[in-house]
Formats: structure tokens, sequence, C-alpha cells
């Protein structure tokens, strides 16, 4: 009986033991923490998945600067789309874009690091604003905090001019400082920048004066200024657009047709060229020999093609909306021909200056006008369109009403798309869910 | 003590024999077998009495008798043996097999033999002959439709493919669903890693071991059966023995040796009568698309070529190539191209068993395997497994006995790309336009009439590229199987040594030894040419190793208590211990494209990346089982295990009991039933949580469209780091999967018909998942135990021998298996993929079926009738649902097995009934104008609306393309509709989604066993040639290929074909010879 007790204590003593199993349950194949550095890098190299990855080509194909043309881009160029769909785009303004911003917001703060922490709040401010524009109602106090397992969905407006204040703020603790680094090539401040993306804020509210004077703050005086993601040759380096096409999804996505490659394609009924202006180049720039493909070659796709987030176009455009607006037509008028200027060095063509008279009835920019203040404000909007690839210019066609008259790309429905759908991601798990919107149903701040 | 309770018993024995009988005698001996091995356990009946007892580890009995009584000498499958009593004391007996009842032993979780119908839990027993008959190169493969609850489907035809296999239904979601798989009492790795929906077709490491080695595999379905290996037994347990030599038995040799020659047994059909183009007019630049022009209208004189600019020299016919500018050639090359990429597949398989034993106290089993396949697929398509076995027992002592068992396995194989994958075979092959020779897959490409040198190894393929002037969209599959190279090689070794020490007459002590080592070795290789991202070439290498070592310590004891109570019971210690690591590294952009060499580091340096992944896994438990029984009659079972593991250090308890009660046997039987056992059992068995899932990690991150493959690596931007968006939980708890299971086990007339039962009913706990939080919350998802899984079924055997005599056995076999396997609980939860795509995947959903299939719906309105815009098509709903359930209604399988005189003759069908796949190859062969339904014309009787367009096709004009109706009035079903909602780019799978059930005839085979003249010639003792066929025939209404192959292998995922690799039929020619 003796060994059997003892060969029962010996199992029992080998069991009792937690050695075996002890601290083996830490990985070894990951970090729990990083520096400040790295994680700010990461909440700027994010911005590329706004302004240049799929929601860029989701705006351009709906606002048809760009064909959606194989697979599931021809679907999606009739507009048909699921909440899945933007499932990515959710999770890059949320996932790994805010809440990466928060966490090195955070950390600048617990450090007393009023230069990073800055630079966090306008990136902050960014991610929001874009969510908000695109998206309509979103969550904004309530996120990436462990007390609320289900964050609450805010006011569209709300969440904008929130997002304006954190520019503010950043603008206070890191304005002085440059905005170029290992992500962006810019010649511009962090002030700059954060004053140019107040005027797109401040303009998609109506706030013409406002948005007027944060464009002129940001004295955008030439595509210097573009606050632009970097592309080299290595390998995931290259310019989104470019990979897209060359190395990914040939063919899915075409200039082929599009409305923005008819306005700047001579013979084309609305061909934009006239006696001032020659847009031959700028056709070229877009598209390729073949007429059909996006230029990967030398033009806006090519390979090393910096991406512009906000440009000296747009600033500008802004300024020359907002002033027509607020009835300024030398103000509007002087931003038009700056970039007109811009416009003929960079392309070699002919954009000779316009005089107010060009815009008044019968001028040869006055669209159909019979006021010269609305005709500057088509015009802005189309040279903003032909120069600003993305949601701006999607952005702008709803805010607008489609005042510069993009084709309807199906027939059962009378506008574009409106705004982007839900992700299903959150329709599936936050039970503070505001429910699924149609897409062709204006959002708040276009009412 | 122990005197004390000796005495006791004694004493008590002392007693009972006193008042019960006048024995007079002792009389004792050995039981031993045919080749003097002692046959421990053996009973030894007085005949006509109840006076009886067992044998102990030696083989030793003492029984009091009489001289003239007649003693019966019986063992589980030996043939009884009647002895009388004479004047000896001594009496040895051998009792000679009965190869007839070989398969009444069962082989418990613990490795130790059990009778049958001893036996109180599910296990089945698949024969060793009945693996080996079915000329499977892969073991696992041969055992599909032999034995009930067991699920195993291969997973594409390619050479030395993996096999899904699964026992009962699913059980997890997070954790790995492979059954645990124990040979000689060892765990060993059955790892599948690496299948997703692409890539190569990834093999199963229990395939490693050939089945000539295998002497018995037992399937261990049940909970309460598997229970002692707590947690990692949650999907049953397959218990392996292989072969061992016999002590005494001299010198055996065996072999066998086998010619395959496999086939595509179902292929997808290709239309041949619209060119390459779109809108009904030719062009080399469609997007791809085959909706041209109508071949037979075209003149049918030469191509007119642009003979001024670039062109093409092929390597293959030396054929020139220029741009068509007029394509007037009305020839098709379907079958040309079709003949490009299959042929036929050889597969030799040799194996030699040695049998060596020079004394009682020592035996040797020495095996070689070898396996040469060489794949359907007309390229690097091949397998080759080498397998050596040493297995020796060694008997020390009379109370010592060591063995040790090891093996060593060398796979090498070339893998074809599969799935959805630029490089997939079949993703170029079947969307190639028929009008289009691919035979000229490299050549060298000229950009004019000046150029002396031009580009070689440049590739010429279908889409856009027909003279190799651009990167190609899709790969020619000619450059698919020869050009780009995915080798694998995989080298393993096994040894499992083991103690046995006799302590005492009832007490036994075991320690054994397992270490399961190898490195698998994958590499990608794709030449500067290739499509998709490696335009410029791309190298992969992937070194993965993985250890599993096993220190199982128990002790085995067998007592007698009173006269009739039997215990048998072990108490053990077991140590596990898995390691896993990984090193990759990847190169891109070769600086030197020669495709000749193959060079890690072949690239600037930021195009050289490293990578690896290592873990370890833990297991420290103690165990315990006692089986008991009431005069074999009243059965009662009961285990445990106690373990601690690396994610659960707190200890936790898997229980289990069952219960049996004989009712008819031997003893009682009357009229058609020989024997009825039913039985009762409760298990728990566990699953731990997923190692490192306690915390939230810091990664490095990229940006830009992952999920398109656009993006930009924060590596090329001075390095960036996000939080992962997964949240960590430090409060896991185990998964527990709790199991009732009731059955019975029964033969009738005469044990001829023996059939077997049994109903479960088990429920996942705690189930893991990584529940999905809103984005918002800055975290995608978490791990939670959540989840709540339940799966019932039913199960049932037969085996008939409806005749026997000398020259004529037959008999029938079969089995049935239906099962119930529900997500009952996935709370806040939409859906979780388990694998395929997010526009149609196989998920988990609360309420639905396990790997449902999830995507795109048509919109139904209240009384679940389509909904039609203006136009009269089908609306879009806005939300993903259920759209299939690859789960059979049941599985079954029959079969038969005819001997006469020499002659061997069998089948075996198997079924699976109700079971739906996603055709997802077909939806897209619709968009491209490929699929047979889309070279149709119709004639619009009405204005028909085309999909998307304010244009109609006016009434009486003749179109390409169908009449739809979903009740919103006539529409065209033409290009715009199939490249769109219509054709597999569209967002509605579910169109797509169809019943998959088949009819195989799994395999047939005819034998012919050697005359004695013949055998005397060849100095054999035994002999036997035949001829086999594996899945010669299929019934299936489902399109294109064969419905057991799954995109994403052998993974949870399943019921989704998507340009998978197609599956084969065999014949083969066997040889088998004994000396």
């Amino acid at each position: 009986m003796k060994k059997y007790i003892a060969s029962i204590l010996s199992v029992f003593a080998l069991i009792s033991c937690e050695a075996p199993v002890e601290g083996l349950n830490d990985n070894p194949n990951e970090f729990t923490d990083a520096p400040i550095s790295l994680l700010l890098n990461h909440a700027l190299l994010n911005v590329a998945s706004i302004a240049e990855a799929e929601p860029a080509r989701y705006g351009a194909i709906f606002s048809d600067q760009l064909t959606g043309v194989d697979r599931q881009y021809g679907t999606l160029n009739l507009y048909s789309v699921t909440g899945a769909d933007f499932d990515e785009v959710w999770d890059d303004l949320y996932g790994r874009g805010i809440s990466q911003t928060q966490i090195a917001k955070q950390k600048a703060q617990d450090g007393g690091n009023a230069l990073v922490e800055g630079q966090a709040l306008i990136l902050e401010g960014y991610y929001f604003a874009e969510a908000a524009l695109v998206f309509n109602d979103v969550p904004y106090a309530e996120v990436n905090s462990l007390d609320f397992a289900d964050p609450v969905y805010e006011e569209q407006e709300a969440v904008i001019r929130a997002a304006i204040g954190l520019i503010d703020q950043g603008i206070a603790k890191a304005g002085s400082a440059s905005a170029a680094n290992n992500v962006f090539a810019t010649s511009s401040s962090w002030a700059q920048v954060g004053n140019a993306l107040k005027a797109r804020y401040l303009l998609s509210l109506g706030e013409y004066q406002n948005a007027h004077d944060a464009a002129v703050a940001a004295n955008f005086s030439s595509n210097d200024n573009d606050w632009s993601i970097k592309h080299t040759t290595a390998n995931y380096g290259e310019n989104l657009f470019w990979q897209f096409e060359v190395e990914q999804r040939q063919d899915y996505l075409k200039v082929e047709n599009s409305y923005m490659s008819r306005l700047l394609k001579d013979g084309e009924d609305v061909y934009r060229g006239n006696a001032k202006t020659d847009e031959t180049a700028r056709y070229n720039f877009y598209v390729a020999p073949n007429g059909l493909s996006m230029n990967t070659t030398d033009g806006f796709a090519a390979q090393t093609r910096n991406f512009p987030v906000v440009s000296f176009e747009e600033v500008q455009m802004i300024i020359a909306e907002a002033a027509a607006r607020l009835n300024l037509a030398e103000n509007s008028l002087a931003a038009i021909n700056k970039v007109r200027a811009s416009n003929a060095a960079k392309f070699g063509t002919t954009y000779d200056a316009y005089v107010l008279a060009d815009f008044q009835a019968g001028g040869m920019v006055s669209h159909g006008e019979s006021s010269a203040f609305n005709a500057m404000i088509k015009e802005s909007l189309f040279e903003k369109y032909c120069s600003v690839i993305g949601v701006p210019s999607f952005l702008d066609v709803n805010r607008t009403n489609n005042l510069i008259n993009v084709p309807i790309k199906n027939s059962n429905t009378d506008v574009i798309p409106q705004r982007f759908l839900y992700s299903s991601a959150e329709q599936a798990s936050n039970s503070n869910f505001p429910g699924l919107v149609d897409i062709f149903v204006k959002t708040d701040i276009n009412n | 003590m122990k005197t004390k309770l000796n005495g006791f018993l004694t004493l008590l024995l002392a007693f009972v024999v006193q008042i019960s009988f006048a024995q007079n005698k002792s009389v004792s001996g050995v039981v031993s077998d045919q080749s003097g091995a002692p046959l421990p356990g053996a009973t030894v009946l007085v005949k006509g009495t109840t006076n009886g007892t067992t044998t102990d580890f030696d083989g030793n009995y003492t029984i009091q008798t009489a001289n003239g009584d007649v003693l019966v000498f019986s063992f589980i499958g030996y043939i009884t043996k009647e002895v009388i009593v004479g004047e000896s004391a001594n009496v040895n007996v051998t009792l000679e097999e009965d190869s007839q009842l070989l398969d009444e032993v069962v082989v418990t979780a613990l490795g130790l033999e059990r009778k049958k119908d001893n036996d109180i839990s599910s296990a089945t027993v698949v024969k060793a002959d009945a693996i080996a008959r079915s000329g499977e190169g892969g073991l696992l493969q041969g055992v599909a439709g032999k034995t009930s609850g067991v699920l195993i489907t291969a997973t594409a035809g390619d050479p030395g493919a993996g096999a899904f296999i699964q026992i009962r239904g699913q059980n997890t979601i997070l954790g790995d669903s492979s059954p645990l798989i124990i040979v000689d009492g060892v765990p060993v790795s059955n790892s599948n890693f690496g299948s997703s929906t692409a890539g190569v077709v990834q093999q199963s490491r229990l395939n490693d071991i050939p089945a000539s080695d295998i002497e018995s595999m037992t399937v261990l379905k049940g909970a309460a059966a598997a229970a002692v290996w707590g947690s990692g037994a949650a999907n049953g347990v397959i218990v392996i023995q292989t072969k061992k030599g016999k002590a005494g038995g001299g010198l055996k040799v065996s072999f066998s040796s086998s010619l395959s020659i496999d086939e595509v047994n179902r292929e997808h059909e290709k239309q041949g009568l619209y060119g390459q183009g779109s809108r009904g007019v030719w062009s080399s630049n469609a997007g791809g698309s085959s909706w041209g022009d109508k071949i037979s209208d075209r003149s049918g004189a030469a191509n007119t070529l642009n003979t001024s600019g670039a062109f093409f020299v092929g390597d293959v016919t030396g054929a020139t190539y220029y741009p068509i500018t007029e394509k007037n050639s009305r020839e098709v090359y379907n079958q040309r191209n079709r003949d490009q990429i299959f042929r036929t597949g050889i597969s030799q398989n040799y194996n030699l068993g040695i049998n060596f034993s020079a004394n009682e106290k020592s035996s040797t089993y020495f095996s070689y395997s070898r396996l040469d396949q060489k794949g359907v697929i007309n390229g690097l398509s091949d397998y080759e497994r080498n397998t050596f076995r040493i297995n020796t027992t060694n008997k020390i002592s009379d109370k010592i006995e060591t063995r040790i068992n090891t093996s060593y396995i060398n796979v090498k194989s070339n893998r074809v790309q599969t799935g959805s994958n630029l490089n997939g075979l079949y993703l170029g092959y079947l969307r190639t336009s028929p009008d289009f020779d691919n035979t000229d897959y490299i050549g060298t490409y000229f950009t004019g009439p000046n150029d002396a040198v031009g580009v070689p190894n440049s590739q010429r393929s279908y889409r856009n590229r027909q003279i190799g002037e651009a990167p190609a969209i899709y790969n020619n599959p000619g450059w698919t199987i020869n050009e780009v190279t995915n080798p694998n090689e995989v080298v393993r070794f096994t040894v499992a040594p083991e103690l046995n020490v006799t302590l005492n007459d009832n007490l036994k002590f075991t320690g054994r030894y397992g270490l399961d080592f190898y490195v698998d070795r994958r590499e990608n290789y794709y030449p500067a040419g290739s499509a998709g991202d490696w335009n410029n070439g791309g190298f992969y290498k992937n070194d993965y190793s993985e250890n599993t070592q096993n220190l199982n310590l128990f002790f085995n004891g067998n007592n007698k208590i009173g006269e009739k109570l039997g215990v048998n019971w072990v108490l053990g210690y077991v140590l596990e211990s898995n390691e896993y690591y990984r090193f990759s590294s990847s190169t891109n952009v070769f600086l030197n494209p020669d495709p000749s060499k193959q060079i890690v580091g072949n690239a600037v340096n930021g195009n050289i990346l490293a990578d690896e992944y290592k873990s370890k896994d833990v297991k420290n438990s103690m165990y315990y089982s006692a089986s008991l029984d009431l005069s074999e009659k009243l059965l009662l079972d009961l285990s445990g295990r106690l373990e601690r593991n690396t994610t659960i250090p707190d200890l936790n308890f898997y229980p289990s009991a069952s219960l049996g009660y004989v009712l008819t046997d031997a003893s009682n039987a009357k009229g058609a039933l020989s024997f009825l056992k039913l039985r009762a059992s409760y298990g728990q068995v566990g699953i731990a949580p997923g190692l490192y899932l306690n915390q939230s990690n810091y990664v490095t991150s990229t940006a830009g469209s992952e999920g398109w493959g656009d993006y930009i690596d924060g590596a090329n931007y001075g390095g960036s780091i996000r939080r992962s968006g997964v949240q960590g939980n430090p409060d896991l708890k185990v998964e527990r999967v709790t199991e009732t299971e009731f059955g019975f086990d029964s033969r009738f007339f005469d044990n001829k018909l023996t059939l077997g039962f049994t109903y479960y009913d088990r429920l996942t706990t705690d189930g893991i998942l990584s529940l999905e939080t809103p984005p918002s919350t800055g975290f995608s998802s978490r791990y939670v135990n959540a989840a709540e899984i339940s799966n019932s079924g039913i199960e049932f055997d037969f085996n008939y021998n409806l005749y026997s005599n000398n020259d004529l056995k037959l008999n029938l076999f079969g089995n049935f298996t239906k099962y119930k396997n529900i997500v009952e609980k996935l709370p806040e939860v939409s859906r979780l993929i388990l694998n395929g795509f997010s526009s149609t995947g196989s998920v988990v959903k609360e309420g639905e079926p396990f790997a449902a299939i999830f995507g795109g719906a048509w919109l139904r309105d209240g009384s679940g009738n389509i909904v039609t815009d203006a136009s009269g098509f089908p609306e879009v709903a806005i939300e993903q649902q259920v759209i299939g359930d690859p789960n059979p209604d049941f599985r079954a399988g029959l079969g038969m097995n005819l001997d006469y005189k020499a002659i061997n003759f069998s089948f075996l069908f198997e079924t699976s009934q109700g079971n739906d796949m996603w055709g997802g190859t077909q939806g897209v062969l619709r968009h491209f104008g490929i699929a047979p339904e889309t070279a149709v014309e119709s004639v619009a009787p009405v204005d028909l609306p085309i999909y998307g367009s304010s244009n109609v096709i006016p009434a009486g004009s003749t179109f390409r393309g169908n009449i739809g109706d979903w009740g919103g009035g006539l529409v065209a079903l033409d290009q715009s509709w199939y490249s769109s909602n219509g054709g597999g780019f569209g967002q509605v799978g579910e169109q797509f989604v169809e019943d998959a059930s088949w009819i195989k005839l799994r395999e047939i085979t005819l034998n012919y066993n050697f005359p004695s003249n013949i055998l005397d010639f060849l100095g054999a003792r035994s002999g036997q040639i035949g001829v086999a066929g594996r899945n010669l025939l299929l019934i299936t209404d489902f399109k294109g290929v064969d419905p057991e192959v799954n995109l994403t292998g052998a993974s949870k995922g399943r019921g989704l074909d998507y340009f998978t690799n197609p599956g084969t039929r065999s014949v083969l020619l066997n040889l088998k010879l004994e000396f």
C-alpha cells in the first residue's frame, strides 16, 4: 500500500508545481509600449489612409473625377455599396487615426512635450473633421476610452466645430514648427497647415468669412506650401494611385470618360479651354496616352508623385469662392489668377489671367451666369475640381448641390452619393449606433 | 497496511471459495500467444461453473479445480481453448489469434488496449487493412468514409494536399480545430497552417505517417474518453498504434508497392463561341473579359497584324507575335490551353517492412516507405515522401521492459499557386479568352525591329499584355506552373522511448517520453515578370519548426475486489510542451532578374525584410482513470484531469464518468440477439485560451488600403508604431466542452451483424472569440469568453457478415452521421469571419450553423419576395446575410467486401447530402463572359431594360445573354448585368451558393491472392496483386469542381470555391508480398 500512496503523492507533488508554465504568456514577438516619436509618426503616416487611399478613390469616383471600371469598382461606379465597403475607412479614422493620435497626445502631455502635443492636436482635429464630413454624426467625446464600450454619436456640425477647436489648440502649441517631417514634404509651418485645414472645414459649414480668413492666414503662396505625403521608389513607399493601378488592381480605376477628363479634353462639349486657357497639358497630367488609364508615368499617379493632403490650389480656391460669396470680387479674381499663373508655370500651357469682364454675362467664364459673383463661385469650384483629387471635391459637389453639374452615373438616382455608409463594424457592435442612413441622403450641414 | 489488506482479501477469498465449491486441486500456468508473449488479463474458467480467474501481467494464473474438469481459456482477439485437467498441476496454454476478431480491441487515450465489449465510450476502430487498401498517399484521406462521426475532406487534388478532419462538429472559434493525435501513446503534431484564400495547398503533418506503418487506429469521439487529455482533447482524439515486431517471430519481410494514375475529376466548362473584348467587339484591352465578337462571324482569314513595332518571340514554339489590329481568325484554343496545364498524374508508393526477433526477449520492426507523386498539374507539382521507422522492444528482465519507437520523415514537394491570387493557376487559366493561345507563355520581348537584344524571360498573357509589352495582370498559367516555384521540404523525426516496470502482480509503472520535431522550409519564388506585386520579382522564404515534447509517467493497477468487482486504474502525471518557431524573409524587386538563381538578398536593402514568430506552450497535469466492472456486466469508468497551462496557471479540472450495462452476452444470449450493451457517459474537456491574448500590443504600422493591397509602410518613413486594434484580456478562462452521450453496441444473428449507435449532445461554453468592438473605442476587437456552440448528433455503424464459409466471405458495412452544429451565443457580434472574403466568407453568427456561408443577398420584402427596381432588376439587400450552410444534413458510407477463394473485391461509397457551397469561380466566370450560360443568344420578346442604363434592348432584336424575370417584368441579362451584380464581382454572393451534395465511389478494389505454387516460386509466405480505384465516380449538381475541395484548405472556413485547384480520381495497381 505504501507504493500506492507514494505514487499518488509523487503525482501530486509534480502537479502542484507552477514553475513549468510560469511567465510563458508574455508575448516575445510584440512590444507592449513604444516611444512617442514612433507613435506620432504613425499618426502622420495614417493621414495617407484618409487622404490618398480608398476614401480618395471613392470620392473621385462618386464625383466623376475618375471612373470605376473593373470588378468591384465597376459596381462602385454605379454607386452600389454596402456598409462593409466602409469598414476600412472607418477603422482608419477611429482605430488607426484618432485613437493613436490621442495616445501620442496623452504621452506628450504626460511628458510635457508641447511640440508633439500640438501636432497630435492638429492631427486629431483633422481626423475628427474628415470623419464628420463624410459620415455625418460620428462619435467624439466618448471615443478611445475604457469607460465607454459604446461611444455615442454626436451631431455632425458640433464635431466639426470641436475639431476646429482642436486644431486651434494645436496651432497654439506647435504653430511655429515646420510641418515637414518623415512623412510630409512642405515649406509650411504647422500654423499654416492648421489654418489651411480650418479653411476647408469652415467652408463646409458655410462660414465664408471665417473660411476666407483662415485660408488667407494659411498663406499658401505656391505648391511648395502643399502639405504633401512623400513618395519614393521604395517598395510600399510609392504613390498609392500608382500602386493601385500598376501593382495591385490594374484597370479597376481609370480616367476614361470621366467628367473631369472631359472638362480638360479639347473637343469635348464641356471643355474648359478658351482663348485664355489651354488645358491640354493638364489633361495629359491626369490621363495616360491611351486616353483611358491614369497617367502613372509622369502624371498625378506617377510612382514618386507626392500626394497633397491640402494644397495651394485648394486654399486659393477657398479664398476665391468665399470672397465671391462675400462679394469681394477683386480678392476672388486675385486668387483665381494666382492659381492660373501657377498652372501656366506647372503645365507649360496658356493660363492667361482673367479680368472681371470675363466673368460677366457673356464673358468667356460666365458659366451661363448673369452674375459675375456666381460665375466666380463656379469657376473656383471647377478649378478646384480639376486640381484637387478625392474627398474635398466630393464634398464640394454635395455642399453646392452639384453646382458644376457632375453627371449622375446611375439612372435610378438624381444625385451622387451624399455620404459614406456607416461601418458595418460599428453597426454590429455599438449599441448606440444611430442606424444606417442611405447613401443618397444629404448630411446635416448640407441640408 | 498492505499485509493487512492482502490478508483480509485472502481470507475473504478463501471463505468464498470454501463455501462455494469443493475443489481439491490447485492448477497454475502461463497463458501466452503464438509468439510466446504472455497474455495478461486472459480469462480462465472451469467449464460449467462460475469459478474463474484472470491472468496477471505475466500471464500467470492459479485456479482451484479437480481432475477431469475442463478449463476454458479465453482472451479477446484469440480463439478460445479448452483443456481437460489431468494429473499435472501445471497447465501452460498457447492461444491463437482469431483474425476475425482483431477489430474487437480499442485503444484508450492513454494507449492501453481494451476489449471493445467492455468499452463504454463511443470509440470506433478503423482497421489497418482498410486504410492501407484505400491506396491513398495521405493517411487521413484513406480513412474517409470508414467510420461514423469523422468528417475527412481532402482540400484539393494537389500532391501531398492536407485534409480537413472534424470529429463530430466544430467546438471552438479561435482554438485549434484538429483532433489530438496520439501515436504509440505520445501526442504528435498535426499542424496545418498557412491556409488562406491564396497561396498554395498546404499539407497535413499527420500524412507524414505512411498507412503501411499503422497497426490500428481508434477514434475517440466523445469527451468522456478523451478527458484525460484535458484542454487538448476538445476535438476528439485519434489514437494510432504503429506496427511492432513480435518477440520470437524470427525474420518476416513484407513488401508492397502501388502505382497510381491520377487525373482531374471535374473541370469548369468554358465557352468557345465569343472572343476577347467587350460589348460584342473584339479587343485585347477590355478588362480581361470575353464579351467580344462572335467568333463564327469572323472572316476566317489570318489576323491583321501591326508588324512595324514591338513584337514577342515565344520560347516554347519559337513563333513571333505581333499586336493584332484586326482579329479574323476563328481559331479557339480552349482545348490547347487546357492541355497546357493538366496531365495524367503518376504516383508510386513502395513500402518495405521487416520484423526481426532474435529471441523471446526482443523484437524490432523496421520499415521504409517511399511515396513519389507527380501531380495532375502539368508543371512543378509533385510530392516525395521518404519515411523510416524503427520500433524495438526489449525485455531486460521479468520486471522491466523497454520500447523505443523512432521515425524519420523527409518530404519534398513542389506546389502550384491557387485561389484568389493573380499568380494562381485557375485564375489565369479559366479567365483566359477562348481565342487566345497560352502556349507561348515565356519569350523575348523586342521593342521594335531595331531592338536586337530584347528582354528575355518576358511573360506573355492574354490580358492586355499579348506581346509581353507590360506587366502581366494575371499570370499565363504556363508561367504559373513552370516559372513560379513553391517548393517545401520537411525534415521530421520522432523519438518515443518507453519504460515499463512491473512493480507487483497488480501494479505496473510506465514512463513514456515523446519528441516530435520537424522543420518545414517553404519558399515562394516569383521571377521578374510575374503578375501582381512581382513584375520585378519576389522571393519569400518561411522556415517553420515545431517541437512537441511529452513526458508521461503513470501507474497502472489491476485489482479484484471480491470475486466480481474488477478495478483497473491509472494514475499519472504528464508534462506537455510545444515550441513553435517561424523565420521569414522576403526579397522584392530583384537587382538581378536572372531566374536561374534564387537568392535572398537579391535587392536593395529596403526591399529585403525579415520577420519571426516564436511561442512556447506548456501544460502540466495529473490525471486518473478507473474502470470498474461488476462481473463484466455493470461497467463504470471514471476519469479526471487536473491541469495547469501557460495561459491559465490556475488549476482546471476536467472530469468524466461513463456507465455501461451488458444486458446480453454469450451467457444469456437468446433469439437473434447475441450481445447488447447500453452505455451513457458524461465528460468535460476544454480548449485553453491561445497564447498572448492577454496583452494589447504595439505593432509596426502601415497606412493605405491594405485590403486592396496599396499602402505605404512606416519603415520607409522613419518607422512608425501604433497600438494594435486587438485589445488583450488577461482574465480569459478555458473554453469548456461538456458532453453527454448515450448509445448501445449490439450484435445479432450469432454475432454476424454488429450495430453501434450513439447519440451525443455537447455544448461549448465560455467560447473565446474576438469580439468586434466599435472601432470608435480605439480597438476593433477584444478577446472575451462569450460564445456558446452546441453540437448534437447521431452516429451509426454497422457490419454484417452476410455469408462466410471457407471459400466465400461476404460482408457489408456502413456508417451514418448526422449532426447539428449551431452557434448558440455570439453576443454583440454580427458575424465573425472564420476564413474567406469579406464579400463572401465562412462565418460564425449567432443562431446559425457553424461556418455558415455569409455574404450579399437580394433585397426581400416582408413575405420573402425579391424586391425589384423600376426596371425589374433585383435590388441588393444593404446588409449581408447567411446565404448557405456548408454542413451536411448527413454523411454516410456504405461498402462491401467479398472474398471468394483467392479473389477479394470491395467497394465503398460515401455521400454528403445537403451541404452548400459558394461557387465563387462560376460567379466570376460569368463576369468575364467565360461561363457557358453567358454564351447564348436570346431574342427580346419585348423591350428589355439593360442593367444600370436607361437604354433598352428593343423587342425583336437578338442579343448575347439571357432573359431574367424577378417579378418586375422581363429584363436583359447581358454583359451589363453579368459584369455588375449578376456576376461574381457584384454585391450578391447568394446567387452562386449551390447545393453541393455529392455521392462518391470512394474506393473500389479487386485483389488476387497468389496461390501456393506462385508463392513457392517467389519464396513468399503470401502475396497479392490488385487494382483499385479512388473517387472514380462523382455524382453532384455542383458545377465545375469537386465539391470536396475548399479554397481555405484545412482551416475552419468551409464551403468556398474560388479558383481552387481541382480534385482528382485515381486508378491504382497494387502488389503485396510477405516473406
